[in-house]
């Protein structure tokens, strides 16, 4: 996750002086970052579900970083440069990162427009608790830049 | 006879002081063959002189035809009685194209197309320049025209200034050049300035045009068609230079001479240089090329191989078999052949496969789609996917859309999802090239209050006189007499010649072009560059270009239009189906809800019409319990009937009365009632206005074409009237009754200022189907999809939500743990759903932030500060938040959570070590801040989200307003005098019409 830019996790006691700063979260940033990597990126639209029951739940005295793996299917499209228009199912895994009690999250059946990290075993997808790499409800707008991204058009995120 | 080749229309805006009609007539009167309108940069106005010149021709003809057939018999009346006054006009000018190029390093030139290619090489020109500069600028240099300059004949213009005055020599240079490289297609203007030194100039000119081997041309470079527009062409000039007519010194108008000119006139003005003017006469005897011969090209890609009546054969039949997968109706398949037959006759097929293929791409994307139009309604647009209106349920006839008389292409318009019609927009763009398609123009005329505003700035009148002249804008222009009235009512004198002439000024300047803008959705698409056919340029918005035409033009030269129109409603049936997909896994279509739905109806009966399509408005809900409608084709009379056509013409009582059986159905001929009986004899739509003009009052196909042309262009030019004699008269003739005819007549002004045919009726009452059936079967959906499709409609949201809650659905407040930008549906724990509102109800907020709220909000946020860390979310942002409540849910109210947001001084948090260190943290003290009341909670739902999901306002008041136990209404309402009555009440709701969602009527 490097393009998850998290700046500090500041937790030097157990509570309560403990905070957690973003950068807010931007698609295009993502596609930059995902496009700067070695690992290859599928950007996708479409709905992602999941067992609700893996979800995890906020404990605020566990403070040890933590992953949630769940297994999740997506359905919808994939993105080209006509937009996002193959169609595209996969199962893949789903990360939900936790730094301290933070922890990333996903509705389950939701239209999402995401970033899945193609890997030797298939799929992969995680979220933190800054967020970033999946979009719930993305708008028609974000959907176009993503377009304007992979075709090589204007692609800057807005700055922080 | 000669002609003017440099005219100066309004179409350069702010500068010609008469329109392109006008010159046209005014050379019709003074007798000469041809005009060039010649704007600056632009050939916008050419059309409209082209078309009129078409109708001075047709009237002429006209009264040439009744000469021939009422030639006077017997011998010439005596010299000495009087003739009778009369003024015949013989002469039928001819539009020459042109335009007047401006150079940014050299003097003006007028090119004239000779050819086709001609004109193909002045449009790319102009397109260059055009697309060059930003919106409404041309950026040409004399390299550009010296690149190229095929079948132009190119008039220069020499500086006014005489030897040895400066800045006169420089065009010599530039005549060289010309005449080295386009030798023989290069004149010198001789045109007077009127300024007592024209004779002298003359002479220079002419030596100067000898020397250089170049002839000379005579104009009278006229900026007006007539000498009374002096004083409006220097308000033009004022308001284009920002100053007042008073300030305008040099720039004002010397005289009112720089008019249109006869021969005679111009050739006196020339004394002994009048050879330019034959050389004039010459010269246009050779500029053959008319606006006729533009021939318009379908694209060809469309029949991708295949010849296109194959193809469109073939998509058709595979379309019937997808429209009926257990086999199509006789009668359906027998509509089909015909219409095919049809179209192949007419040669029509580009242009259903074009509208196919644009509706193709919107169904591949998931964009609903729609269309409606003359030509919409038909076999085959139901099987091409363009529409989703059955047309068994139509009553229709197709001929008479696709009219064999009228030579002019079908029109169907398809409205798109108005969130998502700028993907259609630029797939069109993409399949097409930009060079091959645009958007046609719009063109923004002087209407009232601008015109006062800019006209009283020019003529000096002080700001609060325009204020006031603005806010009495209804009282002005009308025919009634009251302007004198509405001006002392304000405070004016009428008396004031300044303020007379401001005022004439601002009726002559009313019409004038102001700039040009972009359609709403008309495009063209040519087979050819479309840039060789008329000039492209930038529009406002990035990522368009439109052509300089308005549809009239292109109505007028018959080149094809595919309206791409956008349809809020579309949206918001188009969310519904997904909620509905999602929640209930249903998969529905506009053509798979199940029809005639009794309860759907019964819904509509009783007026339960919120946020209906077409039916929602006051007017529609108070007809509706007494239209009663039961079937689809009621659906289609309610649309079209609480319209201005018919409520003008008196048509919606008898209409009323007899659908009720209270009035005997009656026609008043056995022809009108064919045309009549769907609509128990009571003409409702304007095909059958229509029908009445042509089977009634007996008007020849063509006299109905410009009927229906003038329809169109009512509000520009209201000129329906002038049919009003003929109409009466030909009633008169086939027996049919003054008052009949009379209001059929007033029927027909009325569909002027908003027609409303069958054809787009019976499209709309599908949207008016299914908007119904979602929200009378799905309320919680449907309230959900019509917030997320805001703004559009009829309602604003409180009045949505409350309509949502009066129907059983539960609406959960904004929380800033649960909700998203839209609203969405969650479950509500006892197995249903309900409505969680989003952050777009939040007054001022920006998606882009509520997009980062979500996207950083993981397992949920703890605190305001949370937020404010991991979103990025500014204080500002968050106090917005507060104001709207959302912290609620994590145990913070109103005031402690806008308490908490105030104390957030930095826009974002410091990056490293910004967390309250243990014991570091400023301990404030606790604040026991005062509980809102119900009231002030209420109030602030009002001012954050302009909605409440607490008490209604009025809930809060009925203690004070409920009279005392037995004390009777009836004392309340008529009090005994001196004593105050107190009542309570709603006030009329506030309500928006969003006319962007409904203008997608048609014209």
């Amino acid at each position: 996750m490097k393009h998850l830019i998290v700046l500090i996790a500041l937790c030097l006691t157990a509570h309560p002086a403990c905070a957690l700063s973003c950068i807010p979260a931007d698609p295009r940033a993502d596609f930059q970052a995902a496009d700067a990597s070695p690992e290859k990126y599928i950007v996708v639209h479409g709905k992602i579900s999941f067992d609700d029951k893996d979800v995890p739940q906020r404990d605020p005295n566990d403070f040890a970083p933590k992953d949630h793996v769940v297994t999740a299917q997506f359905q919808g499209q994939s993105l080209n440069q006509r937009g996002f228009v193959t169609p595209f199912s996969t199962p893949f895994k789903l990360t939900f990162a936790c730094l301290a009690s933070w922890c990333g999250g996903l509705p389950n059946n939701r239209t999402v427009l995401a970033f899945l990290r193609q890997t030797a075993a298939g799929y992969d997808l995680a979220v933190g608790p800054c967020g970033g790499q999946a979009y719930v409800d993305p708008s028609p707008k974000m959907l176009r830049q993503m377009q304007r991204c992979l075709n090589g058009g204007a692609c800057k995120p807005p700055r922080f | 006879m000669t002609v003017e080749f440099c005219i100066t229309s309004n179409f350069t805006f702010l500068t010609g002081a008469s329109h392109p009609e006008e010159y046209m007539l005014r050379a019709a009167q003074i007798g000469l063959s041809g005009i060039a309108i010649a704007d600056v940069n632009s050939v916008a106005g050419i059309v409209r002189a082209h078309t009129q010149a078409r109708e001075i021709r047709r009237l002429v003809q006209a009264r040439l035809d009744w000469d021939a057939a009422n030639s006077p018999i017997g011998p010439p009346a005596p010299a000495h009685l009087p003739r009778p006054e009369s003024f015949p006009i013989y002469a039928t000018p001819r539009l020459i194209p042109a335009a007047r190029l401006r150079f940014r390093d050299a003097p003006d030139v007028t090119a004239l197309p000779d050819s086709r290619a001609g004109w193909a090489r002045l449009c790319r020109l102009l397109s260059l320049g055009r697309q060059r500069a930003p919106k409404g600028d041309c950026d040409l240099g004399l390299a550009d025209l010296l690149e190229d300059a095929t079948g132009l004949q190119l008039l220069l213009h020499p500086p006014h200034a005489l030897p040895p005055q400066p800045g006169a020599g420089g065009w010599v240079t530039v005549a060289q050049q010309l005449s080295r490289r386009f030798a023989g297609q290069i004149h010198i203007v001789l045109a007077p300035v009127y300024d007592g030194q024209d004779p002298l100039r003359f002479d220079h000119l002419a030596a100067q045009a000898a020397a250089l081997g170049i002839p000379t041309l005579a104009s009278a470079m006229p900026v007006m068609h007539h000498g009374r527009r002096r004083r409006l062409a220097d308000v033009l000039t004022a308001i284009r230079t920002g100053t007042r007519v008073d300030d305008l010194g040099r720039a004002a108008q010397a005289n009112a001479e720089s008019r249109l000119r006869s021969e005679p006139e111009l050739r006196r003005l020339l004394g002994r240089h009048q050879g330019a003017v034959d050389r004039a006469t010459a010269l246009a005897a050779r500029l053959t090329f008319s606006l006729d011969e533009l021939r318009y090209e379908y694209p060809s890609e469309v029949a991708q191989g295949e010849t296109p009546a194959a193809r469109l054969e073939r998509l058709a039949h595979a379309g019937l078999k997808w429209r009926y997968p257990h086999g199509a109706p006789e009668k359906v398949r027998n509509m089909l052949a015909h219409e095919l037959a049809l179209i192949s006759k007419l040669r029509y097929e580009p242009y259903f496969l074009t509208v196919r293929d644009v509706v193709d791409f919107a169904r591949s994307r998931n964009i609903l789609c729609q269309g409606r139009g003359s030509a919409a309604n038909s076999v085959v647009c139901f099987c091409l996917g363009v529409t989703s209106v059955s047309p068994e349920i139509g009553t229709m006839v197709f001929e008479r859309f696709v009219s064999e008389a009228r030579d002019e292409p079908p029109d169907i318009d398809v409205d798109f999802e108005h969130e998502r019609r700028e993907e259609v927009i630029q797939h069109i763009y993409e399949r097409y090239g930009r060079h091959r398609a645009g958007l046609c123009a719009t063109v923004i005329h002087y209407r009232g209050k601008r015109a006062i505003r800019e006209v009283g700035r020019a003529m000096g009148l002080m700001q609060d006189t325009i204020s006031a002249l603005s806010s009495q804008l209804w009282g002005f222009f009308s025919s009634d007499g009251m302007q004198d009235a509405r001006l002392r009512e304000i405070g004016l004198d009428p008396a004031d010649p300044r303020l007379a002439q401001t005022m004439d000024l601002i009726g002559e300047i009313i019409g004038f072009p102001r700039h040009l803008s972009q359609h709403v959705g008309g495009f063209i698409m040519t087979e050819g560059r479309l840039d060789e056919l008329v000039p492209i340029e930038n529009a406002a918005m990035e990522d368009r270009t439109v052509i300089c035409w308005d549809k009239d033009d292109i109505d007028s030269l018959g080149i094809l239009k595919v309206d791409v129109l956008s349809l809020g409603m579309l949206t918001c049936i188009r969310k519904s189906f997904d909620l509905l997909k999602l929640h209930h896994g249903m998969d529905h279509t506009l053509a798979s809800l199940p029809p005639e739905d009794e309860v759907v109806y019964d819904m509509m009966c009783n007026a339960d019409t919120v946020g209906v399509f077409q039916i929602e408005s006051r007017a529609q809900m108070n007809f509706l319990p007494r239209m009663k409608p039961r079937c689809f084709y009621d659906l289609v009379i309610e649309v079209a009937i609480i319209r201005p056509g018919p409520i003008q013409g008196d048509m919606v009582h008898p209409f009323i009365r007899r659908r009720n059986g209270e009035e005997k159905v009656e026609f008043p001929s056995d022809e009108l009632g064919e045309v009549l009986a769907k609509t128990l004899g009571v003409p409702l739509f304007q095909e059958q206005a229509m029908q009445i003009a042509i089977i009634g009052a007996g008007f020849t196909p063509e006299q109905a074409d410009r009927l229906r042309r003038s329809l169109a262009t009512f509000k520009k030019h209201g000129n329906v009237s002038e049919f009003e004699t003929l109409f009466m008269s030909g009633m008169k003739k086939n027996g049919y009754d003054a008052e009949f005819s009379a209001r059929c007549f007033s029927q027909i002004e009325g569909f002027g200022s908003y027609g409303f045919p069958e054809s787009h009726a019976a499209s709309f009452a599908l949207l008016v189907y299914a908007s119904a059936w979602i929200k009378c079967h799905h309320p919680g959906i449907f309230a959900c999809a019509l917030l997320n499709s805001q703004p559009m409609g009829f309602y604003a949201p409180s009045q949505i939500v409350r309509d949502a809650r009066e129907h059983g659905v539960t609406v959960r407040p904004i929380c800033i743990n649960e909700s998203y930008w839209d609203n969405v549906m969650e479950p509500d724990g006892a197995g249903g759903l309900a409505l969680r509102l989003g952050f777009r109800q939040i007054k001022g907020l920006k998606e882009e932030d509520a997009a980062w709220l979500c996207a950083a909000r993981g397992n949920g946020y703890l605190s305001v500060e949370d937020v404010w860390r991991r979103a990025g979310t500014s204080p500002a942002v968050l106090a917005r938040l507060a104001e709207a409540d959302v912290f609620l849910g994590m145990g913070l109210n109103r005031r402690a959570a806008l308490w908490e947001a105030k104390a957030l001084s930095a826009d974002k948090p410091l990056p490293l070590f910004a967390g309250d260190m243990d014991g570091e943290g400023i301990v404030e003290p606790a604040a026991h801040l005062p509980e809102m009341t119900e009231g002030e909670q209420v109030v602030e739902d009002y001012v954050a989200m302009r909605l409440t999901l607490r008490s209604h306002p009025l809930a809060l008041l009925r203690p004070l307003l409920t009279p005392p136990p037995g004390q009777p209404v009836a004392r309340v309402t008529a009090p005994r005098y001196g004593q105050t009555p107190r009542l309570g009440g709603p006030t009329p709701a506030e309500t928006r019409v969003n006319e962007g969602s409904y203008r997608g009527g048609p014209r």
